[in-house]
């Protein structure tokens, strides 16, 4: 390889990869538009709230939902392997950036960020979304920390974007501290894996850990396991996961429930496509025929592309393609780590949030518990994705899809959630649970949908939350199945005893609105009447409501999007 | 040289002896000098008081050192990390850039190859530009030609992701400055607002 | 070039020597976050732990310690990660300011509104 064929490679490379980049490209633009506008019109006669949903809908069409139909899409190294496009990417990078529209139309409504305000505001979210965007499709150790960075750096300051607010400096103040010291903490731990494998590449860190495992001393197997702990704490702060969720309940009460929406929501999707990125990137080595095939003539992965380490790395793949089952063989060890540690971590987060949403008064507290009890749902379909990936595809492919459907439908019954709150503290100016007593008879609208929001998080027929759930739990259940693995099992308890304890403080907040009497002194005709929020709402809660009728196309979606991505 | 002829054993010696050495003239240096300046200098403390001050000459001193800044110089601060630390991008830039373009001028008067081998000096830019392996390769009929076009394209490459990136932070600078965000003046007369605010209530 | 006559004065120091300095940072730093109180001293901390995996990048990217090493990937990524330090800190240290604007400190302790 010379600096001539080099150079070719780089500008092909770079062109093609820019296809796939679009919607991150439009995220740019729009911010530095936004800025521009900012800049050029001073007297702010242009709401800029319009540029940015324009953007965040070209955004998304760009993303190429429709792309995944029918058979998925193959799996792509662009940027010379720093980023990886496939069908998974494609889709939770389209939920996420749909999730984005459905948000700025939400801030509109609700008025949160004012015109003196929204530039920033509005190209905070931005960098935060472009970060998440980088999250899901990571490839290697650098855009792993980059994408983290990227989309935690804005939300410290969006947890406290309203000025003078003393609650709101103070949860900034704990999720910038928090969240800098465990990315810092992460950080380390991946230079310790880089340094073990001497790759930052993920497939390549994969390649060098099924070469190496077997021959590795007591004392570099122990510094693998420091890494890999190490590195669980950064994930598992942006998952708000036990023993690193303690930030969720102060950032979401000191922060405006807008915000909650975006960090529960955007940010816990993108966090979970990132564990699934790394345990498959390093715990299974995809698509290996194709991969050699492709990589003699283009050269894998490398930064700065300058490197001839293209020489040194197709050397063990092409030993691999003769023993391929090896190759994912020898990883299993690296799965059932991976696998286990997250199982322990769902189950302690699921069981946490659970018991402690139950003495929360405010419920913007509530609804902090009750992510962190989701993220630990969600956390549980890795468990089986990683112990059958490298036996029984099928089972791995319906994990994934299960997580996928879990997170489509987690995207709308949470923002149902959390939109309630917000017009009820335009209305109201309160969030405590109990001065929504009786709020059936001033607006029955709103309390139906956030019952039927809260229903779907329980996850009660026919509602969304049911199907997100079951599939998930299935999911457990087929990998016990194929596995036999005695922790699948109590997983599968913990996760069914946890939707039961669940029940009761969803059930209390749509007891006290409904059935008990109204606060004295509240004048239910103070109350203005219904208008684009009753819409907001009901376009909202509807795919929670209905998704039963729609469930096969939705289903036989995220096993398309899924289904190129291992095999 | 004498480091070269002797053994591994008596280089390291030799290396750490002449570290040593410059270590204790250093030393012996500094300290001579404040010692004669001790012997030289009159000492009477009580006839000039602000002998004693921490700044001996201008501004007298007034009330104690531990008060609070501006908040403006925290706000000037934290602008200036940013886009200070935003140059360390421009280092490795620099490097490619200007070793690309020191090549394709080398192609341009036929210096980069030489009977279809890369030159010496050519191998040589090759490798700071990271390139381990510098021989040709695949290619067998490498010409100057090649190598022109090649690094004129990098370096052009490079131009242009540069300029996009400094297009950017030039426009994060124009927005903070538009903000007034480094005007001084309109930031203590904003602070005189805030501070009449509640009275006027 | 450089590495070509290596006397053994600079032969003698290996990878783990860089590591065991990266350790010590990441090990001062770790200590830091967990003991100060004033959140200027948590993200001076911060920086000490970031510094160290950065020792370690360098220390694992350079040619001349390892035959088998992480190239110019190390570099890149130390490069990256002292901006982002950076950007993060100036971040931490405005919402710091803010908190002090409103509290009056910047005691971590003392921000200890939100609770249950």
């Amino acid at each position: 390889m010379n600096l001539q064929q080099l150079i070719k490679q780089l500008a092909n490379d770079s062109t093609e990869s820019l296809s796939w980049f679009l919607p991150e490209i439009v995220l740019c633009a729009v911010i530095m538009l936004l800025l521009l506008v900012r800049l050029f019109d001073g007297k702010q006669r242009l709401d800029l709230w319009f540029v940015a949903i324009a953007g965040s809908v070209v955004s998304f069409l760009f993303s190429q939902p429709w792309l995944v139909c029918g058979g998925g899409v193959e799996r792509t190294e662009i940027f010379t392997g720093l980023l990886v496009i496939d069908g998974f990417t494609i889709a939770v990078r389209s939920i996420i950036l749909l999730f984005l529209v459905l948000f700025l139309v939400f801030t509109k409504i609700s008025g949160i960020p004012d015109s003196d305000d929204s530039p920033d505001i509005y190209t905070l979210v931005f960098g935060a979304t472009l970060g998440m965007c980088l999250m899901v499709s990571s490839n290697h150790l650098l855009m792993i920390f980059l994408a983290i960075e990227m989309a935690s750096v804005p939300s410290y300051a969006l947890a406290g974007m309203l000025k003078g607010r003393k609650r709101g400096s103070e949860a900034a103040l704990k999720y910038a501290i928090y969240g800098a010291g465990a990315a810092g903490v992460m950080l380390y731990g991946i230079s310790l894996l880089a340094g073990l494998t001497s790759s930052a590449h993920l497939p390549t860190i994969a390649l060098q850990l099924a070469e190496n495992l077997g021959t590795m001393s007591g004392s570099e197997q122990l510094v693998l396991v420091l890494s890999g702990l190490l590195i669980s704490v950064g994930l598992a702060f942006k998952l708000s996961a036990v023993p690193f969720h303690f930030w969720a309940p102060d950032v979401f009460h000191g922060s405006c429930a807008e915000v909650n929406a975006f960090l529960s929501i955007a940010s816990k999707a993108a966090a979970l496509g990132l564990l699934v990125r790394i345990g498959i990137g390093v715990g299974y080595v995809p698509g290996l025929e194709q991969e050699v095939a492709q990589d003699v003539e283009a050269g894998p992965a490398v930064v700065a592309g300058l490197l001839p380490v293209a020489e040194e790395a197709i050397e063990p793949i092409e030993d691999s393609v003769e023993q391929e089952v090896t190759v994912n063989e020898a990883l299993q060890p690296v799965r059932d780590f991976i696998g286990k540690l997250i199982a322990l971590l769902a189950m302690i987060t699921c069981t946490f949030g659970n018991l402690a949403a139950y003495s929360q008064t405010n419920i913007k507290r509530l609804l902090a518990y009750s992510t962190i009890a989701h993220a630990g749902y969600m956390m549980m379909a890795i468990a089986p994705l990683m112990s059958s990936l490298g036996s029984d595809y099928g089972v791995a492919e319906g994990a994934l899809s299960g997580l996928l459907l879990y997170i489509v439908v987690y995207v709308f019954m949470n923002l149902g959630a959390f939109a309630v709150v917000a017009f009820l503290r335009n209305y109201i100016a309160s969030e405590e649970i109990a001065d929504y007593s009786g709020m059936i008879r001033s607006r029955p609208y709103i309390v139906i949908c956030l019952v039927l929001a809260l229903f779907s998080l329980v996850g009660l027929p026919p509602l969304a939350g049911f199907l997100g759930k079951f599939a998930v739990f299935a999911s457990i259940a087929d990998a016990f199945r194929a596995t036999d693995a005695t922790y699948l099992l109590v997983l599968l308890l913990v996760g069914g005893v946890n939707t039961a304890l669940s029940l009761y403080y969803y059930l209390r907040v749509a007891k006290i609105m409904v059935m008990e009497e109204p606060a004295e002194g509240v004048d239910i005709e103070q109350y203005p009447k219904a208008g684009l929020e009753a819409v907001y709402l009901v376009a909202i809660t509807l795919p929670t409501a209905l998704l039963i009728f729609f469930w096969n196309p939705v289903h036989a979606y995220v096993v398309d999007a899924v289904k190129a991505l291992i095999s | 040289m004498l480091l070269a002829e002797s053994t591994a054993l008596g280089s390291s010696i030799g290396a750490v002896a002449t570290l040593a050495l410059f270590v204790t003239i250093g030393l012996v240096f500094l300290f001579v000098n404040l010692l004669v300046g001790r012997f030289v200098r009159p000492h009477n403390p009580d006839a000039h008081p602000e002998k004693g001050d921490i700044y001996e000459c201008g501004e007298p001193t007034i009330g104690s050192s531990f008060v609070q800044f501006d908040l403006r110089f925290y706000v000037v601060a934290l602008l200036f990390i940013i886009f200070d630390v935003e140059v360390a991008f421009f280092f490795p830039w620099a490097t490619v850039f200007g070793k690309s373009e020191q090549l394709s001028e080398m192609a341009q008067v036929e210096q980069a190859v030489k009977g279809n081998e890369l030159s010496a000096d050519a191998k040589r830019l090759y490798r700071e530009m990271g390139v381990r392996d510098t021989s040709v390769g695949a290619v067998s009929d490498l010409t100057n030609e090649d190598v022109y076009t090649s690094s004129k394209m990098l370096a052009r490459i490079t131009l242009i992701d540069i300029g996009v990136f400094f297009a950017v932070l030039i426009l994060g600078f124009a927005y903070v400055w538009k903000r007034g965000d480094l005007d001084w003046v309109k930031a203590v007369t904003e602070q005189r607002r805030l501070a009449r605010l509640p009275a006027d209530e | 070039m450089f590495g070509l006559e290596i006397t053994p004065v600079i032969a003698a120091i290996t990878v783990s020597h860089y590591l065991i300095v990266g350790a010590i940072l990441f090990v001062i730093g770790a200590v830091c976050m967990a003991t100060k109180r004033n959140a200027l001293g948590i993200l001076m901390g911060i920086e000490l732990v970031l510094n160290g995996a950065n020792i370690n990048f360098i220390a694992f990217g350079s040619p001349y310690l390892r035959d088998d090493n992480l190239g110019l990937d190390g570099q890149l990524i130390s490069l990256f990660v002292i901006v982002l330090a950076a950007a993060e800190a100036a971040v931490a240290l405005a919402i710091a300011l803010n908190f002090y604007n409103n509290h009056n400190t910047i005691d971590i302790d003392r921000a200890d509104e939100l609770k249950g």
